[in-house]
């Protein structure tokens, strides 16, 4: 009962105050319902939002097409940059297991034991390492000797140049500090090396290993390519 | 806009109602409204021209639409399956797939031909007018040079050649050459095979190619953003073999040094494991390199152990024998009278070499390879029980081994036997098998009388790195293990002293085997040519057998039997195996059996 009056007053003081700036001189009575909005403030006011918001969306569209496409195009970059990486370690990894293979195959092995002057046993034979038997009738293997270092005799290597620039051997009087100094004088003189020979100190004495290729492949008849030396 | 727009018209309208009010003309009033209902009528046709074509193209047809754009972007390339390898019994290569290169040209894009073609020559190892032909003319592509190594390609791209380029390729690589190539088998110009086990399990070790999709930009490359399918390849599996290539190298090294010296027109070996049934080595000579299977001769491309069948002669002796032992017909010391000369049905048959009356005992009928001894023996059980026991050793049966081309042999069914049948039969002609089935029967005598199937496959790993075992191998009990024991002690007495092949002694092991000189049928008349193969089949050590070795040298000129040709490959194999797979002695001695009785 109390609420419903103050609720009239209220509305009534709202429509005296409206009908008051916007109706002058209009019957009270007519216009209560209408009120009228300011829109030219309201115009003013958003349009400058407006071109705010469109510029920021602009620029935002502008700066997120520019991450994109660096992003893009680094991808792209790094995708080619590994390509090529993998391509090359793919053409090392083929060549590599190619000479690994023909290396490793029992025909070239073969052939490199009996360079070193290997032959076939022809009679397999074991020791027994608990009781330390001989298992099996050893016998020496047949084939031709070689000459190898190890054959040369005491005189041979004494009066090989060569040879004769031994270390001492420790004695009476041997002085464990100079034998270092001297053979460290030798290691940077390059006179330690095979059998003695003067190697050129700083020159690598690795040397290629004949690598046995297998051919290239051609179904082309007229086209038979050849291994690459 | 619209709102913009507007008002104007409604100016203009307030004009003309101004102006008409003055000149007062009723029908341009009338007009204008028409012209703009007409104008409405027009535009609103006009819109819904467009707006049916707009539901037309989006709606009706628009899935439909938007699939065949896409199908215009979108390329599928094919993902190649990496051909698995073939690998020995230690895991090494065998037969393995590299990158390549194919080297292709655009002809219309290379002005001075020659000069290009003198550039690539030494790398290529081509002839410079060959290629100079090649580079000359209109045509868009063509191959320079197929399956190039990358190094290769690499020194090519170097030059920066105009017109010149490469596209990615693999290559079948045979590392150890002509290794094992006749079970090996060999691929074709499409990198499938063609031969041997490559073709055999073609399916497996090609593996499925995969499938990308994806949608290209104007310039053929994929867009980022773009949708794509990827469906990946399946890579071919990779097959172990038992073959031990060490073993195979001195297996097929010896057999041709042997061929060559005896001027023979071919020759085989066959290492086995007993126990297991698997094959160590499976060597022919001559061979060829797979690496280039073209270059090779037609005849020596096939697997002769398994696809060459031949009458076994003597070592065929050891099932007959076998046979009666196990029937408990005779012990390796029962004496037998053998006469010079036996007539059965309407044929004389005699021995190598002419003999009077001998008194032999079984095993003394075994050391001298005496064929009249073996038929007297084999009477005692007919040939109805010894057709029985030559099925069970595997004759005339498939090996289990699924090899392409592969020969099962031949028996008569005992049904068909005439009256010399069963004698022929007895001491191993009018039958016929292969090499592997002739050494399976000495492996089933060489692990106690149970015949275990021959392998040469022994697993095959996924490239997911999951490993398939074959199914375990048939065994079959074919003698008794005192019977394959007897045997053996009969198999020594072969390369003892008075024996055929003292050649096969290896120093400080016991081994035992049989020597055979088979006569070849004349393929054109039928009969038997002058032609034989020498063989001898042995094991070792004869006690405990490890190794089972059966070697074959087919029409030799130089020398004509199994004890002086095919033994010395035996000692040569056997010795080096039983080194490499270290198998010691047993250090037992021989027991000494009579060959002969009586005086």
């Amino acid at each position: 009962m109390s609420a419903a009056p103050k609720l009239d007053s209220l509305a009534d003081a709202r429509d005296s105050s409206v009908t008051e700036y916007a109706t002058k001189g209009v019957r009270k009575s007519a216009r209560a319902n209408l009120r009228l909005v300011s829109p030219m403030r309201v115009q003013k006011a958003s349009r400058g939002i407006f071109i705010v918001v469109l510029l920021g969306i602009l620029s935002l569209g502008g700066v997120a097409v520019l991450v994109i496409n660096t992003t893009l195009a680094q991808g792209a970059f790094t995708l080619s940059e590994l390509r090529s990486q993998q391509a090359e370690l793919s053409r090392a990894e083929a060549t590599l297991t190619e000479e690994v293979a023909a290396l490793a195959a029992p025909t070239s092995l073969e052939q490199q034991a009996r360079a070193l002057g290997m032959v076939p046993s022809s009679a397999p034979a074991f020791i027994r390492v608990t009781d330390g038997k001989v298992l099996g009738k050893p016998k020496a293997a047949e084939g031709a000797k070689i000459a190898t270092p190890a054959d040369a005799t005491v005189a041979e290597a004494v009066t090989d140049p060569a040879l004769a620039d031994l270390p001492e051997a420790p004695g009476v009087g041997y002085d464990p500090a100079a034998a270092d100094a001297m053979a460290n004088e030798r290691q940077q003189n390059g006179l330690v090396g095979a059998k003695g020979k003067k190697a050129k100190a700083g020159v690598d004495q690795w040397t290629e290993p004949t690598v046995i290729k297998a051919e290239v492949i051609s179904e082309d008849a007229l086209l038979d390519a050849v291994p690459v030396q | 806009m619209s709102s913009r727009k507007l008002p104007p018209p409604r100016l203009r309208d307030s004009r003309t109602s101004h102006a008409s009010g003055f000149a007062s003309k009723p029908i341009r009033l009338g007009s204008s409204t028409k012209r703009g209902l007409a104008l409405m009528i027009a535009s609103t046709m006009v819109l819904m021209v467009f707006g049916v074509r707009l539901i037309d193209l989006q709606a009706v047809r628009g899935s439909e639409l938007a699939s065949s754009a896409l199908d215009q972007r979108l390329r599928t390339t094919e993902i190649p399956a990496q051909r698995g390898s073939i690998l020995d019994a230690s895991g090494a290569p065998l037969a393995i797939t590299v990158d390549a290169k194919n080297v292709t040209a655009d002809q219309t894009m290379i002005d001075q031909p020659a000069v290009v073609a003198e550039a690539l020559a030494p790398i290529l190892g081509a002839d410079a007018d060959i290629l100079a032909d090649r580079l000359t003319g209109e045509r868009r592509f063509i191959y320079l040079a197929k399956e190039v190594t990358p190094d290769t390609w690499e020194q090519i791209s170097e030059l920066r050649l105009p017109g010149i380029f490469s596209e990615n390729s693999s290559r079948r690589i045979y590392p150890s050459g002509e290794l094992a190539a006749n079970v090996l088998g060999f691929v074709g110009e499409e990198g499938s095979g063609l031969g041997g086990y490559e073709y055999a399990y073609e399916e497996q070790l090609g593996g499925t190619p995969g499938e990308l999709t994806f949608e290209k930009g104007p310039g053929g490359r994929a867009i980022p953003t773009g949708a794509s399918m990827r469906v990946n390849a399946e890579q071919g599996v990779d097959i172990q073999l038992t073959l031990d290539r060490d073993i195979q190298h001195v297996a097929q090294v010896a057999i041709a040094e042997a061929v060559q010296s005896s001027g023979a027109s071919d020759g085989t070996v066959v290492v086995m494991d007993p126990q297991s049934g698997r094959i160590l080595a499976l060597a022919t000579a001559p061979t060829f390199d797979p690496n280039f299977p073209t270059q090779g001769v037609q005849r020596n491309l096939s697997n002769r152990p398994l696809t060459d069948a031949f009458e076994p002669g003597s070592t065929s002796k050891v099932m007959t024998l076998a046979a009666v032992i196990n029937e408990g017909a005779a012990t390796p010391y029962t004496p037998i009278k053998v006469p010079g000369v036996l007539r059965r049905g309407d044929k004389d048959f005699h021995d190598s070499s002419a003999h009077g009356t001998l008194n032999l005992t079984l095993s003394g009928v075994m050391a001298k390879s005496n064929n009249i001894g073996t038929i007297l023996a084999a009477e005692r059980i007919g040939g109805k029980k010894l057709s029985k026991y030559l099925k069970k050793f595997g004759i005339g049966q498939e090996t289990g081994l699924n090899f392409p081309g592969e020969t099962k042999g031949f028996v008569p069914a005992h049904e068909d036997w005439s009256p010399t049948s069963f004698p022929t039969i007895a001491f191993g002609q009018g039958l016929s098998v292969n090499a592997v089935q002739a050494t399976s029967v000495f492996s089933t005598i060489a692990n106690d009388g149970l015949r275990v199937e021959p392998s040469l496959v022994s697993k095959i790993i996924h490239a997911d790195g999951s490993v398939e075992e074959p199914e375990a191998p048939q065994t079959t009990r074919v003698v008794t293990r005192e019977t394959a024991k007897q045997v053996r002690s009969m198999l020594e007495t072969v390369v003892g002293e008075g024996g055929t092949a003292t050649n096969a002694k290896i120093p400080g092991y016991r081994v035992g085997g049989k020597t055979g000189t088979a006569q070849v049928v004349n393929s054109v008349t039928g009969g038997y040519s002058k032609d034989v193969i020498a063989s001898f089949i042995g094991m070792a050590p004869v006690d405990n057998p490890r190794l089972v070795v059966g070697v074959f040298i087919s029409k030799p000129k130089a020398g004509r039997y199994g004890g002086e040709l095919a033994a010395p490959v035996f000692k040569k194999v056997t010795s080096y195996a039983l080194g490499a797979l270290e198998i010691p002695p047993t250090g037992a001695k021989a027991p000494k059996l009579a060959l002969t009785f009586g005086g």
